[in-house]
């Protein structure tokens, strides 16, 4: 098979000289035939013996990793159209960086290229939050930075403990403490609770083609290596059932459109987190199936997203309103994405979904743990979202700015592969690792689903009223718990700072006095005076340890 | 025919439930001033 990177290394040094329209265009037109020739599994007329075989062509590609690679290849070449009119063409060049070394991660064929490439897509994923307008976005990305350079440290001594106890680069159960590093680092890029609060902090800061690109790759990379390195882990059932409802709850209190968004992922990262703890075979296609579905219509709820930022200039439910006529076609895209991810018939949610929720039936309360989230997300971002943002006539204040047709053409390609999936899952299904037995046009299922989904409907049609948004903050893990630990630490660091002071000016003082009564002994009394304070704190800190 | 009434007196009970929960017992116990004037 070609690796999509050898080609971008041979095209990314004359993308640093080129002009940005042909950087997108290039892009654009070599990611889509690459993703062709992945989905019709096409290879090089020739083989390849080189210095670094793998980076040009892959013999042994697990159809987990086609599947995402595919997957992630048909999204930078939506991403680049979607960011035509983008002025920055250094942020354009880091997300193409960030979507390649996502592909490089889930087709990593040993742990120091996983390691690598897992780092630099990390760091990437910092520089275009970093580059997000205005000046929170600086320290939004900063703060990502320190979540990511937890999970990043994680990971290397995860990596260096695999590689020197020779651990297999593998499926298979946690044997290895080794491990355990992995599985927390990969916890922290999947914005596991309560290392989730890097995601609505950083993706509604980052530009809105920026947050396209964001909201794919990261955490779907960590859902591929968790699928691929801890499948049957059964600690991931609650964690994955927790975040599934959590995150759906969190959205249902927020009021900025991005940070809404935001929140859902952690939900749905939570579904995927489920199947793979579970460890079935249904489970982890279903994990692998929604993860892809996932990065569909979450781009395309982020793409809808951006354009509404990009027309009207806000991005507060509660800012804006009756946006239905004056965005028609954001609002029947919005829509597509919002019924996929809720789960509706024919749309590539409801293939997918329905899988990890049927694979978690050998427990009832997760079965109906799930369905509660799920209701939680029709009940967030397919009704309260659009209907407050694009019907409701509340406000009309706004100009909009016209739309570039780059953006709806993007949108619309996204929107029909949503469809496409949705109406024919054996176009998913046959690419996903096994043989699936599962047939989401089941009679029962079907009729299931659409009555629950009916009950959402009439229950928020009684209740519309006590979702209406308001301009309020909530407190989650940061505001509850770091934050005032920083506060904290910070009145520490100024307390030490004037403890510093004093004794400055003590000492100063005891100099000043013993140099004019003796100046010999001088030296010696501050030498010994030195030496008492380490005693002591040698003394403090070994009563610890032994405490 | 039970099933369908199940999984729609279900989705309708969970929404009204989500709702209350966020609107009446969440919202009030989570509000955060200084995140309100950060975010304005």
């Amino acid at each position: 098979m070609i690796h999509p990177l050898s080609l971008f290394l041979i095209l990314f040094p004359v993308f640093l000289f080129s002009k940005q329209k042909w950087i997108q265009a290039t892009t654009m037109v070599v990611s889509t035939l690459l993703c062709f020739a992945w989905f019709l599994e096409w290879s090089w007329p020739f083989s390849w013996h080189g210095f670094f075989p793998s980076l040009f062509a892959i013999d042994s590609v697990q159809p987990l990793q086609k599947l995402f690679a595919t997957t992630y290849l048909f999204v930078l070449a939506t991403a680049s159209v979607y960011s035509w009119t983008s002025s920055h063409k250094s942020e354009v060049l880091t997300m193409i960086f960030h979507a390649l070394m996502a592909i490089g991660v889930v087709l990593a064929q040993h742990w120091i290229e996983f390691f690598v490439y897992w780092e630099l897509m990390s760091l990437a994923s910092f520089f275009i939050v970093w580059m997000g307008p205005g000046k929170s976005a600086k320290s939004a990305g900063l703060r990502y930075l320190i979540y990511h350079s937890l999970g990043g440290g994680m990971l290397m001594v995860g990596v260096a403990w695999a590689i020197r106890d020779h651990l297999p680069f593998s499926y298979g159960s946690i044997h290895h403490p080794a491990q355990l590093f992995i599985l927390f680092s990969c916890l922290i890029n999947a914005a596991c609770f309560p290392f989730h609060t890097w995601i609505k902090d950083a993706y509604p800061k980052a530009s809105i083609f920026g947050s396209v690109i964001l909201s794919v790759f990261v955490t779907k990379t960590s859902v591929y290596a968790l699928i691929r390195f801890f499948p049957g882990f059964a600690p991931l059932v609650v964690i994955g059932a927790f975040m599934a409802l959590f995150g759906a709850i969190y959205a249902l209190m927020e009021n900025n459109i991005r940070r809404l968004l935001s929140y859902h992922i952690v939900s749905q990262v939570g579904f995927m987190v489920c199947g793979v703890g579970l460890g079935t075979t249904l489970s982890l296609q279903g994990s692998a199936a929604h993860a892809v579905c996932h990065i569909l219509y979450k781009s395309l709820l982020f793409m809808s997203a951006g354009a509404v930022v990009h027309a009207i200039g806000r991005e507060k439910i509660s800012s804006l309103g009756n946006l239905g006529k004056a965005l028609p076609w954001v609002f029947c895209f919005y829509m597509i994405g919002a019924v996929s991810i809720s789960g509706f018939p024919f749309f590539n949610g409801y293939v997918s979904k329905s899988m990890v929720i049927e694979a978690a039936h050998q427990y009832a309360w997760l079965a109906w743990t799930l369905k509660a989230a799920s209701v939680g997300t029709f009940l967030s971002v397919g009704l309260k979202l659009p209907y407050y943002t694009f019907i409701k006539n509340n406000h009309t204040d706004y100009q909009p700015t016209p739309l570039p047709r780059s953006m709806i053409i993007a949108m619309a390609v996204v929107g029909l592969m949503c469809f496409v999936v949705g109406v024919f899952p054996d176009l998913l299904y046959s690419r996903l690792p096994g043989v699936v037995d599962f047939h989401p046009y089941d009679w029962e299922l079907f009729l299931t689903d659409v009555s629950l989904l009916g009950g959402v409907g009439l229950g928020f049609w009684i209740a519309k009223i006590w979702l209406t948004p308001s301009n309020q903050g909530y407190e989650d893990v940061d505001t509850l718990i770091l934050f005032p630990l920083a506060k904290a630490g910070k009145k520490i660091v100024n307390a030490l700072k004037h403890i510093n002071t004093w004794m400055l000016a003590t000492e100063k003082s005891t100099y000043q006095k013993m140099i004019s009564d003796s100046p010999s002994d001088a030296k010696s009394i501050s030498f010994s005076i030195y030496m008492l304070l380490i005693m002591v704190c040698l003394l403090l800190g070994m009563m610890f340890i032994l405490l | 025919m039970k099933n369908i009434l199940i999984y729609f007196g279900f989705g309708w009970v969970a929404s009204l439930g989500l709702t209350i929960l966020v609107r009446f017992l969440l919202k009030p116990i989570l509000r955060n001033r200084s995140l309100e004037s950060e975010e304005s």
